[in-house]
């Protein structure tokens, strides 16, 4: 355990309708958003798109801060695109430093996809912060289900992403560990050129490799030894059923979107 | 001069909703050269005490000094922190990740800068120290290696460092029962030939009443009990040790259970040694008086 910053993927246990929301429903919705997000040019969109995101993190009554926080992986690539597109988009010139100038074209459409990269971040971990992974699972396997026919294998792929996602805190933990083993005996990641740091991190990443490859041999060795023999024929203990209020907030939501994606294209 | 700690306080993920308090208020001191056995169920601090005393997690400032440096202050190198506090994790063997057993044992020392010939003497003085010659096995992949070896290796590379305290997370878990013995007899060594401050974080009573001077007792985050060894684990402590569900060595047991027999060993003696002395001393005096044993 330590302060670690993987707030992404994280589950928020709670009772609110967003929680309460049957997780084949988040997800279609989780995908139709990130749709939307990309059609949708202009301010009037997405403040509309932000209304919603913040409205359902209103309404799952998800810590404020958490959130905020559960953004900060993705600021690096948001600070990026913002440099690149201020400086490459050709345009009237607003300022001009040496060969490079900010264009104000390049600025509108850089803080454009900013916008979009928060938006998306925000909306998508708000699924995950209200699904537990268990219910992720179950819906994910039966969204899919319909693909067996073609031979998509629906249930080991569910099986595979659960048991990714149950992996994401233990290879923290031990990432973590190993961390502080190696700046135990004096490692240095505060220092010297990207170079330099890049090799660093080699003491960090080796055992954590090793570690995960013998933890993935053990879970295998355990699987067999219950006797698991692929997801053929399970059945299901939770049979959840997609209830009248879940198709209410499907089709709200999905009107809402596709009003915004055709008037704000 | 020792490690001091002073009203230490901390809580993980401060601030979200998986806040847990860990360390509420503790005090304690490890002197120069002292052999401290740190005890206490899963989950009472142990291990978050121990990674504020290498500056690991940042103690706030005035609550954790080493030799007189406060770690938590301002711009306090961790570098010298961590050299003069070696902390070996449990299960250190899952930290090694170099070619040859040679170069993981550098590692640290190569951090500290040390010049190559001061870095290949030191190597080659803590192999030897843990039993693996350095010739042997300077060239072979601790990956190559048996698990005992491998946990050798790691420990050389906090030994390395030339620690002036080291702390261990229960360090002979998993190993068999020679193996165990040798690590123990190691620390001891290093305690008393090198006068290196051990500080022994474990659940094996037996060993803190075997190796320990001073003991210390943690419990949800408190220091629960602290004080010379026979003053923690002898007779007077029973009844608070199980209450945090530990269990008193079993040669003071063995004394317990002999003097509600009648006998009238001193209730104080938690070592299998002085217990066994104190009992043929009894027998003796009795095979004196013609009488017989009991």
């Amino acid at each position: 355990m330590s302060n670690r910053d993987v707030t992404l993927g994280q589950y928020v246990p709670g009772r609110s309708p967003v929680h309460r929301t049957d997780p084949r429903i988040k997800l279609v919705l989780a995908v139709v958003f990130s749709a939307t997000l990309f059609v949708v040019n202009g301010w009037t969109g997405y403040g509309a798109l932000a209304g919603y995101v913040i409205a359902c993190t209103a309404l799952a009554r998800l810590p404020w801060g958490l959130v905020v926080r559960s953004l900060r992986p993705i600021l690096l690539l948001v600070v990026l695109t913002i440099v690149f597109h201020g400086v490459q988009t050709p345009g009237a010139p607003l300022a001009v430093w040496g060969p490079v100038e900010i264009t104000g074209e390049g600025l509108t459409a850089a803080v454009r996809l900013a916008v979009r990269l928060v938006l998306l971040a925000a909306g998508v971990s708000l699924v995950t912060l209200t699904t537990s992974p268990v219910a992720m699972t179950d819906g994910l396997e039966r969204l899919l289900s319909p693909g067996r026919r073609l031979g998509l294998p629906a249930a080991e792929i569910a099986f595979m992403v659960s048991l990714a996602l149950r992996f994401i805190p233990t290879l923290a933990e031990e990432f973590d560990r190993i961390v502080k083993a190696q700046k135990a005996r004096g490692a240095d990641w505060e220092s010297g050129g990207v170079f330099r740091r890049a090799r660093a991190l080699v003491p960090v990443l080796v055992p954590l490799f090793v570690r995960a490859f013998r933890r993935a041999d053990g879970l295998a060795l355990a699987l067999e030894s219950r006797c698991w023999r692929g997801a053929e024929g399970r059945t299901q203990w939770r049979s959840g059923r997609v209830g009248a209020r879940d198709w209410l907030v499907l089709v709200g939501s999905l009107v809402l979107f596709g009003v915004v994606g055709w008037r704000c294209r | 001069m020792p490690i001091v700690v002073k009203d230490l306080h901390y809580t993980y993920n401060a601030g979200t909703p998986w806040a847990v308090p860990a360390l509420r208020g503790v005090s304690l001191t490890v002197g120069d050269g002292e052999f401290v056995g740190l005890v206490g169920p899963i989950g009472s601090g142990k291990s978050t005490l121990v990674q504020h005393l290498n500056g690991l997690l940042t103690p706030p400032p005035e609550t954790v000094w080493v030799d007189g440096i406060d770690v938590g202050a301002y711009g306090v190198p961790r570098q010298v922190i961590r050299q003069r506090v070696g902390l070996v994790f449990q299960y250190p063997e899952h930290q090694l990740f170099a070619e040859t057993v040679w170069a993981d044992v550098a590692f640290g020392p190569r951090n500290m800068g040390l010049p190559a010939a001061e870095v290949a003497e030191r190597v080659r003085e803590a192999l030897a120290l843990v039993g693996l010659d350095a010739d042997a096995y300077g060239d072979r992949s601790p990956f190559a290696l048996s698990g005992g070896e491998q946990r050798r290796v790691a420990l050389a590379g906090i030994l390395a460092m030339r620690p002036r305290y080291l702390i261990l997370d229960e360090p002979t878990a998993g190993l068999d029962p020679a193996g165990r013995r040798e690590l123990l007899t190691l620390l001891l060594r290093l305690n008393r030939e090198r006068g290196v401050a051990v500080v022994l974080v474990t659940h094996h009573l037996e060993d803190v009443a075997e190796l320990s001077q001073k003991v210390v007792v943690m419990d949800q985050g408190r220091v629960a009990l602290q004080g010379p060894l026979e003053q923690v684990l002898g007779a007077g402590q029973r009844a608070a040790l199980k209450a945090l569900g530990l269990e008193a060595p079993v040669a003071a047991q063995l004394v317990d259970e002999l003097n509600r027999r009648g006998w009238r060993l001193p209730p104080h003696l938690v070592r299998a040694q002085d217990v066994v002395a104190a009992i043929a001393a009894v027998a003796r005096t009795r095979a004196g008086d013609g009488g017989h044993v009991q």
